[in-house]
């Protein structure tokens, strides 16, 4: 609650003062989404170095991680941020999900319980984004409790969102269902895999950043 | 053979007004905890459902693998429904709408579009 009341009194001297300061900006959204791809290819196109490691077993990423300082530039413009990497939120985490993956029963359990501290840091974390980048994996079904409640938060923060619908590399993305389910948001349909369409997402970020 | 109980629960916002949001959010997930499905006769607002998932994480253990949980809001934008949308929100707080609560370990799925929401069991 405080850090939103900072973050108020941060806004309005910036905009009184005509300054933009460093940005933070943050990716929400469910587990293997893709936000830790996409915070690895945002580092590795502005700072040269990943920010995590990437998996298939869901909750790879269990801690917010933040790489400060990034300058990104696009079309002669600069704009620095903290780029900040979340885990998946999650409404359930049952350890035998990641049995089913190779994963050891202990090591299992270790990771679930690792997982649930790690939603509830991504969600104390919000109070503190200028930006969020709502990830959401464009092969599914975008309509989820999850990435309505997320948007929600951020609705009543009055924190500005681009939805970046992820994987479109991929044959059953369908950017046109998220745009259909969500169409008060910005929209930008990328491959954080293989960098497709990252100018659009860079360009827009700094349209919602600024 | 029926493996487990599991009963649904419809129950009035009234029931849980005036109590602060930890006791609410404790109430539904000791009754989901009890393998109960809860339908609510109204939409948890995105900082109720916040707080829920938090506090279900802590909750998490060997017995209880977490939540299964949608809201629908009420999208009628007929003047008359809008303004009764509108005090129903004064008054309570809340949006007009329905919420399903269940535990995860028994729901597969709870899908749903813009109109309707379905369960699907394990």
């Amino acid at each position: 609650m405080l850090d939103g009341f900072f973050k108020g009194i941060k806004d309005y001297l910036s905009k009184i003062l005509g300054v933009r300061g460093v940005r933070r900006i943050g990716c929400y959204g469910s587990p293997n989404a893709g936000k830790t791809t996409l915070a690895n290819r945002i580092a590795m196109d502005f700072a040269g170095k990943e920010m995590g490691t990437v998996s298939p077993v869901p909750h790879e990423t269990r801690e917010v991680t933040e790489l400060e300082h990034v300058e990104l530039a696009h079309n002669k413009k600069k704009l620095v941020i903290n780029l900040v990497d979340t885990p998946g939120i999650a409404t359930k985490i049952d350890f035998e999900e990641f049995v089913k993956f190779g994963i050891g029963k202990k090591a299992a359990k270790e990771r679930a319980k690792e997982a649930t501290k790690g939603v509830i840091d991504a969600i104390k974390w919000l109070d503190k984004m200028d930006v969020v980048l709502a990830v959401m994996d464009a092969t599914k079904d975008p309509y989820t409790q999850v990435n309505i409640t997320i948007l929600g938060n951020l609705e009543a923060r009055k924190i500005p969102v681009i939805i970046v619908a992820n994987k479109v590399d991929l044959k059953k993305a369908d950017i046109n269902n998220i745009k259909k389910m969500f169409p008060q948001y910005p929209v930008i349909g990328i491959s954080a895999k293989t960098g497709k369409n990252m100018d659009e997402l860079y360009k827009t970020i700094f349209e919602v950043a600024k | 053979m029926i493996k487990s109980k599991v009963s649904l629960e419809f129950i009035p916002y009234e029931a849980l007004r005036g109590l602060p949001l930890r006791e609410q959010v404790k109430y539904i997930i000791a009754k989901t905890k009890e393998n109960k499905i809860l339908v609510f006769d109204s939409k948890l607002t995105a900082e109720e459902e916040a707080k829920l998932i938090s506090e279900t994480m802590k909750n998490i253990g060997p017995k209880f693998s977490g939540i299964e949980i949608s809201s629908l809001s009420k999208e009628d934008k007929r003047l008359g429904e809008a303004i009764k949308d509108w005090i129903f929100k004064i008054l309570t707080g809340k949006n007009r709408g329905t919420s399903i609560i269940g535990p995860a370990k028994i729901i597969k799925q709870i899908k749903r579009n813009p109109e309707s929401i379905s369960i699907a069991m394990k």
